[in-house]
């Protein structure tokens, strides 16, 4: 090992850990290397808290890893490559069947349950709409407000692609969330079970080369793949270099988390440890009927199941818990610690 | 090859991941100017560690955060005992030592936001074919062999950058802060590890 920094200092230690702990991901160790890496360990109680620390970060969840999607542009002139290698492609350009567009769309507070031909049921969360298009060679479903939970009748042959403001998710068969955040172009995509693809979405004149992308592109560096209990925070880049790139995050969902939020399909919200304001954004989006905090109480926390239509049984539901009070002045609740 | 026994268990890792890294950017400022002299935040962040990970259970610990505050205040004073002369300064700090409350304030949040922020940013600024190593491994859960196959490029070329990726997240959890700038310099440099099988690039 060829480094400069001085030994027996923390930041040594913490390179020499580095080191050995992606010398144990690649596998196995000699018989030689492991007496090295115990002397090393049992040389200072800080060399194991350094790799002990090493190992943490490396297999953090709380890491989330940015992935810059491929813009369209370049993407497209892969493809028009990729195309022009293959004799016969062009046909397939221009079959495109003309297919209905539909709308559906739910109301503020209302859940609705939308199952399609295939075997494929979107659930809309509340004040929610979707375009759903299906063609020949893909079943594209544009989400334009709201959240939606997308269960996917698998069909290797026509991958499912929700269409989100800066990104689209493309399965083959498998249940996912897609949510639109309040900034523009921010998403969160959440799998509950298989593989999702997180990708720039496909200007109009591409998408018809959905079917050819997925032959030929099916490599990471495209976008971000989803497993089962992983979220992705799809975010447009602000200022510097970073700006109007589409920038996808990843991180791991704490075991049952994802069942928790889905339980708003049965018109409930599960919360764990949430603070109270947060808690309250979240009934917002269900209900005309607004809750004010006064005082230090939003940053509370609280955990629990509450009808999603009830925000006046949660209000007192809390006012019981924190020892606070609910009020009223005109529309809006008030809780607050007298 | 023999068959091993890990160090530390992937269990334990992830316990550590889970709940202890998360508060290792607010140990590490409740620990700064409170530390005595003679007595380094990372030389406790690591022996604060070491005590962790060697303990044989964790489960009966409730609150990881508080626990992990009292282990690097044990750390301390251990140290205070174990030097022969006592600076009066450090005495002094270790009164002015309170254990914090169990709910982060909501600038610690804002901190330990800003925290992952920057790590994503010198995530980004990586050498480009460190970055690539490093994701594959970590988001698409590749194996080293599996990469360096994709890649084009030898085991050890990855495992090399593997080692890097880790480094930089070290020096990052570490630092917090001015981290950025650094990695964007070290992103001018070409991908300086050389590849002793000079494989063709596979052209992505």
């Amino acid at each position: 090992m060829t480094l400069k920094t001085p030994k027996n200092s923390a930041k040594f230690r913490d390179e020499v850990a580095a080191d050995w702990v992606a010398r144990l991901d690649a596998g196995d160790l000699t018989p030689a290397q492991e007496r090295e890496l115990q002397q090393w360990l049992a040389s200072d109680t800080r060399c194991l808290g350094a790799f002990a620390r090493a190992q943490a970060i490396f297999a953090s969840p709380h890491v989330a890893l940015p992935t810059e999607v491929r813009t369209p542009v370049a993407r497209r002139s892969f493809l028009v490559a990729a195309a022009a290698g293959l004799a016969g492609t062009a046909f397939i350009l221009g079959h495109r069947a003309a297919a209905e567009k539909r709308i559906y769309v739910s109301e503020l507070g209302e859940i609705r349950q939308i199952p399609l031909e295939d075997g494929s049921r979107i659930t809309l969360n509340t004040n929610s709409a979707v375009q759903v298009e299906y063609l020949e060679d893909s079943r594209v479903v544009a989400l334009q407000r709201g959240e939606a939970y997308f269960e996917v009748a698998k069909d290797s042959k026509r991958p499912f692609i929700v269409v989100g403001s800066s990104a689209q998710a493309r399965a083959v068969g498998t249940a996912y969330s897609v949510r639109l955040g309040d900034e523009a172009g921010q998403m969160q995509i959440r799998v509950a079970t298989g593989r999702v693809a997180v990708e720039a979405p496909l200007p109009p004149p591409a998408a018809p080369l959905a079917a050819i992308r997925n032959l030929f592109v099916s490599q990471p560096t495209n976008g971000a793949y989803l497993n089962a209990n992983q979220e992705a925070t799809v975010r447009i880049g602000k200022g510097g270099l970073d700006d109007g790139k589409i920038q996808v995050s990843i991180r791991d969902l704490q075991p049952g988390m994802f069942e928790r939020s889905l339980m708003w399909r049965q018109g409930l919200l599960s919360f764990e440890g949430v603070t109270l304001a947060e808690a309250i954004a979240e009934f917002s989006r269900y209900s005309r009927q607004r809750i004010l905090i006064r005082g230090a109480l939003a940053h509370e926390r609280i955990s629990g199941l509450f009808a999603a239509a009830d925000p006046l049984a949660f209000a007192h539901a809390v006012a019981l818990s924190l020892r606070a009070r609910v009020g009223s002045e005109q529309d809006t609740l008030i809780l607050y610690r007298p | 090859m023999l068959k091993q026994t890990k160090p530390i268990t992937d269990e334990r890792a992830h316990w550590l991941a889970a709940h202890i890294v998360p508060h290792e950017a607010a140990l590490r400022a409740w620990l700064k100017g409170k530390t005595p002299s003679g007595c380094d935040v990372d030389d406790v962040v690591q022996e604060t560690y070491a005590i962790l990970a060697a303990k044989r259970a964790v489960d009966s610990i409730n609150n990881p955060k508080t626990y992990t505050f009292q282990v690097a205040y044990s750390v301390i004073l251990q140290h205070v005992r174990h030097s022969r002369v006592v600076p009066i300064a450090a005495v002094a700090d270790i009164g002015a030592l309170e254990l914090p409350v169990d709910d982060p304030s909501p600038e610690e949040a804002a901190i330990a936001r800003d925290e992952l922020r920057q790590v994503e940013l010198a995530i980004d600024a990586l050498p480009r074919q460190t970055r690539t190593a490093f994701i594959l491994r970590r988001v698409e859960g590749l194996s080293q062999q599996a990469i360096a196959r994709r890649m084009g490029l030898s085991e050890h070329t990855i495992e090399k950058h593997i080692s890097r990726g880790i480094k930089l997240l070290l020096a990052q959890f570490g630092r917090g802060g001015n981290t950025a700038a650094q990695a964007s310099k070290e992103k001018e440099r070409p991908d300086d590890i050389e590849d002793p099988q000079k494989q063709r690039k596979i052209p992505r």
